[in-house]
């Protein structure tokens, strides 16, 4: 189970934080700072996973921005991996070319892209066509 | 005037100091608090789109929550939309405001816009508490059934939230689970995988067998995916058909394996066919090899297939992907105990990744190649593990040491070696070490009678070496061996074949352990061990009596009240020369703080104080009920009162003079005669009815020793001659499942115990799943002492650990 997905840039700002398990807006600071630090201090030759709490962190860097998923630590880091890649490449699609600075101006319509790939901490949908026709659906609702 | 988000977000943006950034985002915050108090209903929307973003960067924003609420009540999408993102970013189920969306979340649920019922089943799937799971499961169940694909895979996995939140729903979605496995869209198909998935989690007996019947619909699933040319393009990873549903099903099969060799023996083919057809050149292929893997090795497979399984993570392991190396570690830790053969031919690979500069790899690697370790290959293997002690990082040093301690208890080819390990151990990573294994290395010293004058002398010269930066456990081994075995340090007594003679003097002895001591910074800890050692010393050290005397008094001062009693209590004892030489002598072997394996035999005749935990207690058991960070089962109470049962005979005589010293000094001397039978208060209590037994009856009622969080344990008894037979049922009452179930049980020493395994670790919930344990105990002072015993028990619950200790003595009667 994913108990959050983090995305942030190397200076440590929060793109997206989303939670889901509870914690309290202190815990929430504290672990967006720690794996920060963590993930930002690796080597780029070392795995994409680190131990956090018992729990994995699965990392991978795109440009600028580090995308994290906090998972179980019997779940299968591979496929987080993958997990990551088609969440980017969605993003990509969308903002056609994704920059830092759509996210930042656009950080609700994140929210929306990742509600449409997970729900409840588990993957939604696999396809990412499924979800970008989904996305221009919803826009034209709207 | 409400500005529009970019607005905001631009401003916050051109801040150059935190500051102004505080700045902007007060003047912001108050704005929006005066506009939620206005009800400006045109621009709520976009107020809550910027309390979002005040929210992520970290701002307090409790103020907007209502406002979220009162959106998702309006009727138009795009308000609602924005409602719901609100009440995800801003809530979380721990919030008693959420109670108050439930009503709106049903309505949404309820109606006839599947794009609101959309965002109805995202909201709870994400932010759902046990209580709305209850509400709104059956609205949940009806999407379940829809027709339409969308809402089909939404509140399949909201159905996994709301399962997790009340596991009593389980039974509920029984039926709808069974049913969306047959459909055929790849979307509702992650989703009801994941469903069956979660529920076999959450009931590893019923709800496997219902998906067990359904395990052909699975076998046919991934052969159709893993066919070639076959399943649509847009689930394709580059090549390989649809991973993240393939990896999904693998784990599922694994769940329903496990344990059934009929079922495993059904899918064996097809995961032969995953294993030896999917592309290996890909991450996404790799992670479906590698959840294969790890499904052949944990079903009940056989052996061909299982080489298969070990092969992929051989190939893992050579892989220049450090990510497949991780992976394949991981998973060989589990082949170890099947198949070592298999993993030893990996060795070298593994060893070298012991020293991999990815700490992620290392941690694995080390765990690997410690199961590997055996009698012949220690030796060579710990020059690497120690040599690497040195260069490694402060994270991982305690996990290494920790290793390194478990494999030179297990694998000590010699007492010598033993020791020259421990101590090179100690120098080097002593900060790191636990109390637990340094105590187990004082008690193997104590137990081990030949090695007492090398391992004393190889240790003062660690003390020596490195006197300014040793850590707490080398100076507490270090310190208390030199005041034992004192006198064997100087005469060289049982000097080894290649021992280096160690030439020192009694003074330069006490010299150094009052350096230790003039330390400005040593841990109270230590000071309590030199105290003590210098006292052993005096006697040892007859010569230099009055110059040990001399320094204990300084402490009689001390602000530090333990090490003020000491020194005040030592002083006294200089007074009564007769006794002391009794009090001081070396101690006797020191039991392991075991209590299973403390079997009456080895209990000494004179017992050793505080046996129970050398290095949490003090050595003369000056503080009995101390603190005690290692988990010992065998308290210093339930010692004392073994003691006083093996032993009220075997007493020494002379020492009457000295009983009320002894009793000032708790367990500090041997028990005196009688003082075990009748006048002991307090093996009187806790012994209960240790002094008349009424005649054996042959039933005896069960006890509920222990009953919280809705764990219970109750112990039924029956008897076999002189063997009482404890069948332990554990089970759950509590809605949420119990997992990693652990019982251990600590007895004193005139009792034997015997535990059998328990029949499984899992407590499914509401009484679902009962759980056995079969223990023994024969009682060696039947009739004079009442069983009793010390239980630790620890599981998980609801994401949290617990771990209690509980003392039972309501044993019935008789037993």
């Amino acid at each position: 189970m994913i108990r959050f997905i983090l995305l942030q840039n190397r200076q440590g700002r929060t793109r997206l934080a989303k939670y889901y398990v509870p914690f309290t807006d202190a815990e929430k600071h504290k672990i967006e700072h720690e794996v920060h630090r963590m993930v930002s201090g690796r080597d780029q030759k070392f795995t994409n996973f680190v131990d956090y709490q018992n729990r994995k962190i699965i990392y991978r860097r795109y440009a600028g921005l580090y995308f994290s998923l906090c998972v179980d630590s019997s779940d299968n880091e591979l496929v987080c991996l993958e997990i990551i890649h088609l969440f980017v490449e969605i993003l990509d699609h969308y903002f056609s070319n994704v920059r830092e600075l759509d996210l930042v101006y656009n950080f609700h319509k994140v929210f929306a892209i990742t509600d449409e790939l997970v729900l409840s901490g588990e993957l939604q949908e696999s396809s990412k066509k499924v979800i970008l026709d989904r996305l221009g659906l919803l826009e034209k609702i709207e | 005037m409400t500005t529009p988000l970019r607005d905001l977000i631009r401003r916050v943006r051109e801040c150059k100091t935190a500051a102004e950034e505080r700045a902007v985002v007060a003047k912001e915050s108050a704005h929006l608090r005066d506009s939620f108090k206005k009800e400006d209903v045109a621009n709520r929307h976009r107020n809550i789109a910027k309390l979002m973003y005040l929210h992520m960067l970290g701002y307090p924003t409790h103020f907007g929550q209502m406002e979220c609420l009162k959106l998702i009540a309006r009727p138009s999408f795009a308000e609602k939309r924005i409602g719901y993102l609100g009440l995800m970013a801003l809530l979380d189920e721990k919030q008693e405001i959420l109670m108050l969306v439930t009503n709106s979340i049903q309505q949404d649920l309820k109606g006839k816009n599947q794009y609101t019922m959309g965002l109805a089943l995202c909201a709870l799937g994400n932010i759902c508490s046990a209580e709305m799971a209850r509400d709104l499961v059956v609205d949940v169940k009806k999407l379940m059934k829809s027709s339409m694909i969308y809402l089909k895979k939404k509140s399949a996995i909201c159905a996994v939230r709301l399962v997790q939140k009340a596991p009593e729903l389980l039974l509920d979605f029984k039926d709808e689970a069974l049913a969306l496995l047959d459909e055929r869209s790849h979307g509702v198909l992650l989703g009801a995988v994941t469903l069956a998935l979660e529920l076999c989690k959450l009931d590893p007996v019923e709800a496997v067998g219902w998906f067990r019947a359904k395990v052909h619909n699975l076998i046919k699933m991934l052969k159709h995916l893993t066919t070639s040319g076959s399943g649509s393009a847009d689930h394709n990873v580059r090549g390989v058909p649809d991973p993240f549903l393939q990896v999904q099903i693998l784990h599922l099969l694994r769940l329903l394996g496990k344990g059934s060799p009929e079922i495993s023996d059904v899918m064996s083919d097809v995961l032969a066919q995953v294993a030896s057809n999917t592309d290996a050149s890909k991450n996404a292929g790799c992670a479906v090899l590698y959840e294969c893997a790890k499904t052949i090795i944990e079903i009940e497979s056989t052996g061909g297939l299982k080489v298969l399984a070990v092969n992929i993570l051989g190939k893992f392991l050579g892989h220049r992907d450090n990510n497949m190396k991780y992976v394949a570690l991981d998973t060989l830790i589990k082949v170890v105990t099947i198949d070592p053969k298999a993993v030893q031919r990996h060795k070298n690979v593994i060893v070298q990744c012991v020293q991999d500069a990815d700490i992620s790899i290392r941690m694995r690697a080390l765990e690997l190649a410690c199961a590997l370790v055996n009698e012949n290959n220690v030796e060579v293997f710990m020059e690497v593990l120690l040599q690497f002690m040195e260069d490694s990082e402060v994270a991982f040093k305690p996990k290494l040491v920790e290793k390194i301690c478990e494999l030179v208890e297990g694998f000590a080819q010699s007492p010598q070696w033993h020791v020259d390990t421990m101590v090179e151990l100690l120098e080097k990573g002593g900060a790191y070490m636990q109390d637990r294994s340094a105590r187990s290395f004082l008690v193997m010293i104590s137990s081990t009678e030949s090695i007492q004058g090398y391992a004393v002398r190889k240790l003062y010269r660690a003390l020596f070496d490195n006197l300014d930066q040793s850590s707490t456990n080398l100076l507490t081994v270090a310190l208390w061996c030199v005041g034992e075995f004192g006198g064997k340090l100087l005469s060289g007594e049982g000097q080894l074949a290649d021992e280096i003679p160690l030439k020192v003097t009694e003074s330069e002895v006490i010299s150094l352990v009052e350096q230790v001591m003039k330390q400005g910074s040593q841990s109270d800890e230590v000071m309590e061990y030199s105290l003590t050692s210098l006292v052993k010393l005096s006697e040892r050290f007859s010569s230099n009596e009055a110059r040990i005397q001399g320094t204990i008094s300084k402490y009689k001062k001390s602000s530090l009240l333990e090490l003020q009693q000491r020194a005040c209590e030592f002083d006294r004892l200089f007074k009564h020369g007769r006794i002391r030489s009794q009090l001081l002598e070396t101690m006797p072997s020191l039991l392991s703080g075991d209590g299973e394996e403390a079997s009456q035999g080895d209990a000494p005749a004179n017992p050793a104080p505080a046996g129970g935990d050398l290095l949490g207690d003090d050595i003369l058991g000056l503080d009995l009920g101390g603190g005690d960070a290692a988990p010992s089962p065998v308290d210093a109470l339930t010692d004392l009162l073994g003691e006083a049962a093996v032993s009220p005979t075997s007493a020494p005589s002379g020492q009457q003079g000295g009983a009320d010293l002894m009793d000032m000094l708790g367990g500090g001397g041997p028990v005196p005669a009688g003082a075990g039978q009748a006048s002991d208060p307090l093996s009187d209590l806790l012994g209960g009815g240790s002094g008349a037994s009424p005649p054996p009856s042959p039933t005896f009622p069960p006890a509920v020793v222990y009953d919280k969080n809705g764990v219970s344990i109750q112990f039924s008894f029956a008897k076999e001659s002189n063997q009482v037979i404890i069948t332990a049922a554990y089970q759950n009452s509590s809605p949420a499942p119990v997992t990693d179930f652990v019982l251990q049980a600590a007895v004193p020493k005139y009792l034997q115990l015997k535990m059998e395994p328990a029949t499984g670790n899992q407590l499914g919930p509401l009484g679902s799943g009962a759980v056995q344990q079969i223990m023994r105990v024969v009682n060696s002072l039947e009739g004079q002492k009442a069983i009793m015993m010390r239980l630790k028990i620890t599981y998980a619950c609801n994401g949290g650990q617990v771990s209690e200790m509980v003392e039972v003595k309501n044993f019935p009667q008789g037993l």
